[in-house]
C-alpha cells in the first residue's frame, strides 16, 4: 500500500487539459415522484407559445423566454389535480443544467430538483507531491483522477441563473396555464 | 456500494446530497436532509423578512425569543468570534448592509462590526447590543450541511456526502473526491475527504455576480481562495475566514488551535507548488 501510495506520489502529472464536470441525477420519472411523490398520472402536454405570449412571460418574469415550445406534465393522484410538472434548462456562460419544477394549481413552486448538471471549465491536473499533502493530513487515499466526479469545493457558485429559470416558470404558468 | 444524489438551488447555492444504499431509500433519505438545510435556511437567512435571523436584527436591542437551532449556531458564531479574536466576526451584518452587500429590512443605525459581547444568550431567549447586526451566512451553511449529515444518519443511511456550494462533509466508508475552483475558474483537484468537512472561501479581486461571497476585513490582502478541514463544516467555514485574514505565517498555526487544518492557502506568486 505505502509503496504504491509512494509510485502514485512520485508520478510527474499529466498538465493541464479540458474537461467537463458533469452529473446527472434524476431522470423524468425519478424527478416526478420526488416532486409529486402521491401523484398516480402525469398528462404529458407540449405548449406552443405565441410571440405576445412570450413576451408577456417576459414581461412578467423578467427573464426571457427562450424557446417556442415548453413540454408540461399534469400531476394526478386518483383524478385530483396537484399541480404541474415542467422540465427546464440554464444555459450560463460555464454551466448547462437541467432541472424540474413543481408548480401548485395556484401557481406556487412547490419544489425544484436539478436532474443533471454541466460545467465547462480548465481542469488543472497538479503536482502529485502536492495531493499527498492533503491525502497525509487523515483522509482517503481512493481519489482516482477521471475515476469519479470531483465535489468542488471554492468560491460559492451562486444558483441565481436558475431561481430567474423558476420565475420563468412561473410566468409561464401564470400566462399559458391559468383557466 | 453506490452513491445515489439530488441536487437543490438552496441557501443562495445549489446543494448536493449523495447517499449510500439501495436507490429509492437514498433517494427519500435525501429529502429528509434537504429538510434539514430548509429549517436552517429558513431560521437563519438574512435575505429573508420573515427568518428568525431578521427578526432579532430589528429586535433594537431587545431579548427575542429562538429556536434550538437558531440559537445553537448563535452560541457557535459567538463561540467562534471570541476565540478568533474577532478575525471570524458574525457581527459584521452591519458593513455589509452599508456596502449594499445584504438587504437593508429597516435596521435603523446599524454599527459597521461588533464582537462577541454584543451577543447575549439567555435560555431560550438571544439579544444584540443596539446597531449590532449578526449575519451568519457562511458558518450558517456549514451548520446546515452538518444538520442534514445528522438527518441521513438518524436516516439509517451508512455513508454519504453532501457539498453546499463548496461547504461539505463525508461520513462513513465513502473517500470523497474533491476539487477546488479557483479564481480563473480552472479546477485543481485536492484529494480524497473522508469522514470529515471542508470549506473554501474566495477573497475575489473584483465583484462578481456568480460568486456572491465576500470576506470583509481591515489593512489590504490578496485576493485568492482559502480551504480548509475539520470535523465539522461549520468550523472548516468560519475558519477559512480565520485562515483569509490572519498574517500569512500565522495562518496554519491559528487554524489548528481553533480545531482545523489548513489544507491550502492561495498560492503567492512566485512560490512553488509544495
Amino acid at each position: 500500500m505505502n509503496r504504491n501510495l509512494g509510485l502514485l506520489f512520485a508520478m510527474p502529472l499529466l498538465g493541464i487539459t479540458q474537461s467537463v464536470y458533469a452529473k446527472d441525477y434524476l431522470s423524468v420519472a425519478e424527478a416526478q415522484a420526488v416532486l409529486f411523490p402521491t401523484a398516480d398520472t402525469f398528462l404529458e402536454n407540449v405548449l406552443t407559445l405565441t410571440k405576445d405570449q412570450k413576451k408577456a412571460i417576459k414581461r412578467l418574469s423578467g427573464v426571457r423566454q427562450r424557446w417556442d415550445e415548453q413540454k408540461v406534465w399534469r400531476a394526478e393522484a386518483g383524478g385530483q389535480f396537484l399541480g404541474w410538472f415542467m422540465v427546464d434548462e440554464v444555459v450560463g456562460k460555464h454551466e448547462f443544467i437541467t432541472y424540474a419544477a413543481a408548480i401548485s394549481p395556484e401557481g406556487h413552486v412547490l419544489g425544484v430538483e436539478v436532474m443533471s448538471y454541466r460545467e465547462t471549465h480548465g481542469y488543472q491536473v497538479m503536482e502529485a507531491g502536492w495531493r499527498a499533502h492533503f491525502v497525509g493530513k487523515g483522509v482517503g487515499d481512493a481519489f482516482k483522477l477521471n475515476d469519479d466526479v470531483p465535489n468542488i469545493s471554492g468560491a460559492t457558485l451562486s444558483c441565481r441563473n436558475m431561481t430567474d429559470g423558476v420565475h420563468r416558470l412561473l410566468a409561464l404558468a401564470e400566462v399559458m396555464l391559468k383557466p | 456500494m453506490t452513491l445515489h444524489a439530488r441536487q437543490k438551488p438552496l441557501l443562495g447555492t445549489f446543494v448536493d446530497i449523495a447517499a449510500a444504499g439501495e436507490r429509492l431509500t437514498a433517494l427519500r433519505a435525501i429529502g429528509l436532509a434537504f429538510d434539514a438545510i430548509e429549517t436552517v435556511h429558513n431560521a437563519l437567512s438574512f435575505q429573508s423578512t420573515t427568518s428568525e435571523l431578521t427578526r432579532l436584527n430589528r429586535a433594537g436591542g431587545q431579548w427575542c425569543e429562538m429556536s434550538a437551532v437558531a440559537r445553537r449556531i448563535i452560541r457557535l458564531a459567538r463561540g467562534m468570534t471570541h476565540a478568533s479574536g474577532g478575525l471570524f466576526n458574525a457581527t459584521l451584518g452591519g458593513e455589509l448592509v452599508r456596502r449594499g452587500l445584504l438587504p437593508d429590512h429597516g435596521f435603523g443605525d446599524v454599527c459597521n462590526a461588533g464582537a462577541a459581547v454584543d451577543i447575549g444568550i439567555s435560555g431560550s431567549c438571544v439579544r444584540l447590543s443596539p446597531g449590532t447586526v449578526l449575519s451568519l451566512d457562511g458558518i450558517a451553511k456549514g451548520f446546515a450541511v452538518d444538520s442534514a449529515v445528522a438527518a441521513l444518519m438518524r436516516a439509517g443511511v451508512p455513508a454519504g456526502v453532501i457539498n453546499a456550494g463548496g461547504d461539505m462533509r463525508a461520513f462513513g466508508h465513502v473517500v470523497v473526491p474533491v476539487a477546488r475552483r479557483e479564481l480563473d475558474g480552472s479546477v485543481t483537484p485536492l484529494g480524497g475527504l473522508q469522514r470529515g468537512a471542508l470549506a473554501s472561501s474566495a477573497r475575489l479581486p473584483s465583484p462578481d455576480s456568480r460568486y456572491p461571497g465576500h470576506i470583509l476585513g481591515a489593512g489590504p490582502f490578496a485576493s485568492g481562495v482559502w480551504t480548509v478541514q475539520a470535523a465539522q463544516c461549520w468550523r472548516a467555514d468560519a475558519l477559512t475566514k480565520v485562515a483569509s485574514l490572519a498574517p500569512a505565517q500565522d495562518a496554519c498555526a491559528l487554524v489548528e488551535k481553533l480545531g482545523g487544518k489548513l489544507v491550502m492557502a492561495p498560492q503567492r506568486e512566485g512560490e512553488a507548488a509544495a
